[in-house]
């Protein structure tokens, strides 16, 4: 695995080019990227026919071991590895060690090591289970195990229990790494921890970098401990979390890539970029098309943003503050007659707002389809989207199809979310190329106002 | 023989005056009354015999147009009813039909959505107008007669439409009202063709009735070949009738409807009776049975059908069917699907396209031996693959019989229709035994239909119960489909599948319960528990009881709900994690909507487990159950002896009621001892 700074942008970010990974030699990927997320090695909802209507046939994958560590016999028997298995041959694998869309409980690692949930129940991956995973799944690149449960509120005791069970287990993955003949050509991720404090942060970071001098083969960091993955991720205060990335980047090399795993969103991942972070993953769009949501947040700086999609943007912006105005106008009327509630006009408006409530569109990039305003919408998510979706749907059918919960419904979203989501990143790539990612964020921020 | 087939080849069969359908016969076999035939519609021509994949809600379970096309389908059916309800007729309209709104550019058939009335709604009511029923939606009442049948097609903009029938359960006894249903189908095909808005571009099929009454077909066939339509579909069957009874009435009408037209019978789709059906001389099928069994994690190939949860299946890096080329045999490992399956939609999309790819296969199979003129050969290569013991069950030889093919019973040493199919004898033979055994039901549940399995309540559900119950015995539960098919003997009702999450994941769940119980321990008491609540239900429904009965069932429903919930209490693990979070709540539930509602039970409400389960999902997987699962075995004991005390006072209570129950308590004790 080789990393290459290409560009290191005056509005913040780099361009840097990822190469000769073990199972794509010839391939060259630019960063900052997306690794497509899966859920038992395959796309969500998507088998691979589907999957390369949206992906490229060569786009890399993120696999958590928390899906295969109860496979590995059967992994071992097969012995080509899970991009394979999962018949996704030709797409290199990065091996994470937790699903990033699934929350990972608190407060269940111990010296032993760290757990993790699979359909069998709680499973413990000690730094020998965990490389034995990683030998079977046969990564391009992977993440060292570590201990990552430090959320924003742990507890000074936790974060240096988490720094010292993860300085163990870090020293003997090196040790089974090195030992191991499957995993030579395999990049290894070392974690960068210290949950929210930055003084942690800065300790850890200097241990790493301490030890690289004794032999640590470093091919990347990634940032971990920042949260305990799940939907959640998309809530947290990108200034925060960007302080803290640079804070654990500052005294290490610029020359590794940095990985940023969870279900951030399109702001936040932006500034995850202007604090250098250079690959993620498409938890996002996973857990919106979860939700029965379609991305259609605008990111086009350089294309002219077709009249058709501002209309489109217009017509759900205006959708929003009429419901917002609606909301007001609830509330004065609240105010005023509090007392007097006329029980009928209060159930009626009351359904509504419930209504209204359930359909709710969870984050400000997306609209919900399940939202009864889209029952007769003859346009595609995005009007101009060039996804399979887009090209062949309306919004009023995948409606349709939410409404009756059949399974196509979350198919059509996924192909257009992670379509979405791919279109984004190369957004993001031409914005640092050209030095405007700052004006990508300003654009992030006034539609998702 | 060739030579006969391309004769029949060159004899062009003019269809009836429909602009919408050409139909021409290519070959004929020269045997039997097969036929192979090309049949064009105004948005794709198809060929027949051919299989209709069944895309209930406007989408074929989770497969794209694309995907289903490659799968080798020219023409899908999609449901009235439950298109006509969400998004309905008037959005319909506004979408331009069904083709523009799902993006499926081959053929189209719609059903009249009559069928789904009867079967969802314990309350329907036909009358002369129409068929009367209450949404299972909302409750409210609703009137669908031949004209709103049609208004709703000719907005969904199939290429066949099918008229609004007088559907009579085929286990119907009273004669007279098989001949009021034959009449009035008539009657009421007159008002669908007359409210037809759109003849140029939708045929509209009659359906032939008249039940398993010959004289009643044969009026039914009289009457509706005088209309001159474009095609005939055969209706009232698989039903849960005997498979002698229905292929005879195949038979009847195959050889009466004009070979010039297309005959479409409803509701098959098991590959035995795709074949025999063609051999009869019927060109078109439909059936859910390939994608639901999809849902359940079963795969089919020649034989049967691989149930891919299977442990054997783990390290089998093969793909399902070595000689299918579907997009799922050429790319994924049955080892593959085995660690998915059940647990993420992909499973099923997988499992759905390579089963509908094999039932298109063998229509092609059937159509190319139809050319070229070795159909009945075909057929007995294929049966003697099927019936790998050639223990030919006789509906089987009778009806190949009457159309002069001959199967060579078991002595003949013919092994070249044998395939050298993957599957494990263990496999193979608890499949084909549930085959057999479940005959009768199976086609009630998967044939007929369209997502619905019909509802037979209590006793009477009983008294044609043609359960094996060595089948019990020998605990055949993980073959999910038999499980609940016997669940429903024992006087479970069903739900609309997809229409009911809820129920259907307790359902699932209750599934699994069942299996895996049964897989460790030869003690199974949910399933007694649950069975011991179908036929106390089924006893409050069907019977006026007196005061003191009342009181007992009421007592009892107590008693066995305790018992689950005295069984959450216990320290068994698995007993805790499945019977206080499935069970528990969903019984306090259903104990009291009994007691609300006295004499109606809402029908469609859904026991717990009695609800036939086809979500995609369990909630709870293999893994996490077995190893969960560590029952030990004492406790278990004591458990099912003080269940047995229940079961005897269930008896008594039976008894007591003047019903005949013998074989109800064979059924539900049976699988306790």
């Amino acid at each position: 695995m080789k990393f290459a700074v290409e560009r290191i942008s005056k509005g913040g970010g780099r361009l840097g080019k990822l190469s000769n990974l073990r199972s794509q030699p010839d391939v060259i990927h630019a960063t900052p990227m997306t690794l497509v997320a899966t859920v038992g090695g395959s796309a969500p909802h998507l088998t691979q026919d589907v999957f390369n209507l949206v992906a490229k046939k060569d786009a890399p994958l993120c696999v958590s071991a928390q899906h295969y560590c109860k496979h590995v016999e059967i992994l071992q028997a097969y012995k080509k590895g899970v991009a394979s298995f999962a018949a996704l041959k030709g797409h290199s694998v990065c091996v994470t060690v937790q699903d990033a869309a699934q929350v990972t409980p608190s407060g269940y690692n111990d010296k032993q090591g760290i757990s993790t949930w699979t359909h069998g129940g709680r499973q413990v991956l000690t730094p020998q289970t965990y490389m034995n995973v990683v030998e079977v799944m046969q990564p391009d690149w992977y993440e060292v195990l570590c201990d990552a449960d430090t959320p924003p509120d742990a507890s000074k005791k936790r974060l240096s229990k988490s720094a010292a069970m993860s300085k163990s287990y870090l020293t003997q993955c090196l040790k089974l790494h090195k030992d191991s003949n499957c995993l030579q050509g395999a990049g290894v991720l070392i974690p960068l921890l210290g949950g929210h404090s930055n003084a942690e942060r800065v300790r850890w970071s200097k241990w790493v970098a301490d030890n690289a001098q004794d032999g640590i083969e470093a091919a990347g960091y990634s940032l971990l401990g920042l949260h305990t993955n799940g939907p959640k991720v998309e809530k947290i205060d990108a200034k925060a979390v960007c302080e803290l990335v640079e804070t654990s980047l500052g005294s290490l090399s610029q020359s590794l890539p940095r990985q940023a795993s969870g279900a951030w969103n399109p702001l936040t991942v932006v500034r995850l970029v202007m604090a250098g972070v250079d690959i993620f993953d498409s938890t996002f769009p996973y857990l919106v098309t979860e939700r029965c949501g379609a991305l259609t947040f605008l990111h086009w700086l350089t294309r002219d943003p077709s009249i058709d999609n501002l209309q489109h943007q217009n017509k759900r912006l205006r959708g929003d503050s009429e419901k917002n105005q609606n909301q007001d106008e609830e509330e004065t009327w609240n105010e005023k007659e509090k007392e007097s509630k006329s029980e009928e006009l209060e159930s009626t408006e009351g359904k509504e707002n419930q209504c209204d409530e359930e359909v709710n569109v969870k984050s400000s990039y997306e609209i919900c389809l399940k939202d009864k305003r889209y029952a007769e919408v003859q346009e595609p998510l995005v009007s101009g989207c060039e996804c399979y979706t887009c090209q062949n749907f309306t919004i009023a059918y995948i409606h349709h199809l939410t409404m009756v919960k059949e399974l196509l419904a979350p198919v059509l979203l996924s192909i257009h979310n992670l379509h979405h989501w791919f279109g984004f990143f190369s957004s993001i790539r031409t914005a640092v190329g050209s030095d405007q990612l700052a004006d990508l964020q300003r654009l992030l921020q006034t539609s998702a106002a | 023989m060739a030579g006969t087939a391309s004769t029949a080849a060159s004899t062009f069969l003019h269809s009836s005056s429909s602009p919408a359908l050409k139909f021409r016969v290519v070959a004929q076999c020269s045997v039997s009354r097969a036929r192979a035939s090309v049949m064009t519609l105004p948005h794709h021509t198809v060929h027949l015999p051919t299989f209709m994949p069944v895309g209930t809600q406007g989408t074929m379970k989770g497969l794209l147009p694309q995907q289903v096309k490659e799968a080798g389908a020219e023409i899908i059916l999609g449901n009235t009813y439950h298109l006509g309800t969400r998004p309905g007729k008037e959005s319909m309209k506004a979408f331009g039909g069904l083709h523009q709104l799902m993006g499926w550019d081959r053929a189209l058939l719609t059903d009249s959505g009559g069928f789904q009335m009867v079967s969802l709604s314990a309350l329907s009511k036909v009358t002369e107008e129409g068929v009367k029923f209450q949404s299972p939606y909302d409750g409210t009442e609703i009137l669908l007669t031949p004209e709103e049948s049609i208004a709703i097609q000719n907005a969904i903009g199939a290429d066949i439409m099918m008229q609004l029938d007088d559907v009579v359960d085929v286990m119907e006894k009273d004669y007279d009202r098989f001949k009021i249903a034959t009449h009035r189908t008539t009657r009421w095909l007159d008002r669908c063709i007359e409210a037809n808005k759109n003849p140029q571009r939708q045929n509209l099929f009659p359906i032939v009735q008249g039940g398993l009454h010959p004289d009643l077909r044969a009026t039914s066939l009289d009457q509706l070949i005088a209309r001159d339509a474009p095609g005939y579909a055969i209706g009232g069957l698989s039903g849960g009738e005997a498979k002698d009874q229905f292929w005879r009435v195949i038979l009847q009408c195959t050889g009466r409807l004009p070979p010039s037209k297309p005959r479409y019978c409803m509701g098959v789709g098991f590959a035995v009776d795709l074949v025999v059906c063609c051999a009869l001389g019927a060109d078109m099928y439909d059936c859910v049975f390939p994608t639901r069994t999809a849902r359940f994690g079963c795969a089919l190939i020649h034989g049967g059908q691989l149930n891919l949860k299977n442990r054997e299946f783990a390290v089998d890096f093969r793909p399902i069917d070595d000689t299918c080329s579907c997009s799922t045999c050429t790319h994924y490992t049955r080892a593959y699907i085995h660690t998915i399956v059940t647990k993420y939609p992909v499973a099923c999309h997988l499992l759905s396209v390579h089963n509908v790819a094999y039932q298109m296969r063998l229509m092609d199979n059937i159509r190319s031996s139809i050319i070229e003129d070795n159909f009945p050969t075909f057929v007995q290569d294929f049966m003697a693959g099927y019936y790998k013991d050639r223990d030919y069950p006789t509906w089987l030889t009778d009806a190949l019989a009457a159309v002069n093919i001959h199967l060579k019973k078991a002595n003949i040493h013919n092994q070249e229709g044998v395939p050298t199919s993957a599957v494990s004898n263990r496999e193979g033979n608890i499949n084909q035994e549930t085959q057999k055994s479940d005959k009768g039901t199976d086609q009630r549940s998967d044939n007929e239909e369209r997502e619905v399995i019909k509802t037979k309540i209590g006793a009477e559900a009983l008294e044609d119960d043609e359960l094996d119950e060595n089948d019990i015995i020998k605990g055949h539960f993980w073959d999910h489909n038999s499980r609940i098919l016997k669940l429903k003997q024992v006087g479970y009702k069903d739900a609309i599948l997809d229409d009911y999450p809820d129920q259907e994941k307790a359902g699932q769940a209750a599934g699994w319960r069942a299996a895996l119980v049964s897989s460790h321990s030869k003690t199974n008491l949910v399933l007694t528990l649950s069975q011991l609540t179908g036929a106390l239900m089924a006893l409050k429904v069907k019977q006026s009881l007196t005061q003191d009965q009342d009181k007992e069932v009421r007592e009892l429903l107590k008693e066995v709900e305790q018992k689950v919930k005295m069984a959450s209490q216990s320290d068994s693990p698995y007993l805790l994690t499945f019977m206080k979070q499935e069970i528990g709540e969903a019984f306090e539930k259903e104990i009291e909507e009994i007691n609300t509602s006295h004499t109606e039970v809402n029908m469609e409400s859904g026991l717990i487990s009695s609800t036939v389960s086809d979500g995609a999902f369990s909630p709870v997987s293999t893994n996490t159950a077995a190893t969960t699962m560590t029952i030990q075995n004492q406790s278990l004991e004591s458990e099912a002896n003080s269940i047995s005390v229940l079961q005897n006072r269930v008896q008594t209570l039976y008894q007591s009621c003047g019903l005949d129950t013998t074989q109800l308590l064979t059924t539900v004790f049976h699988s306790s001892h």
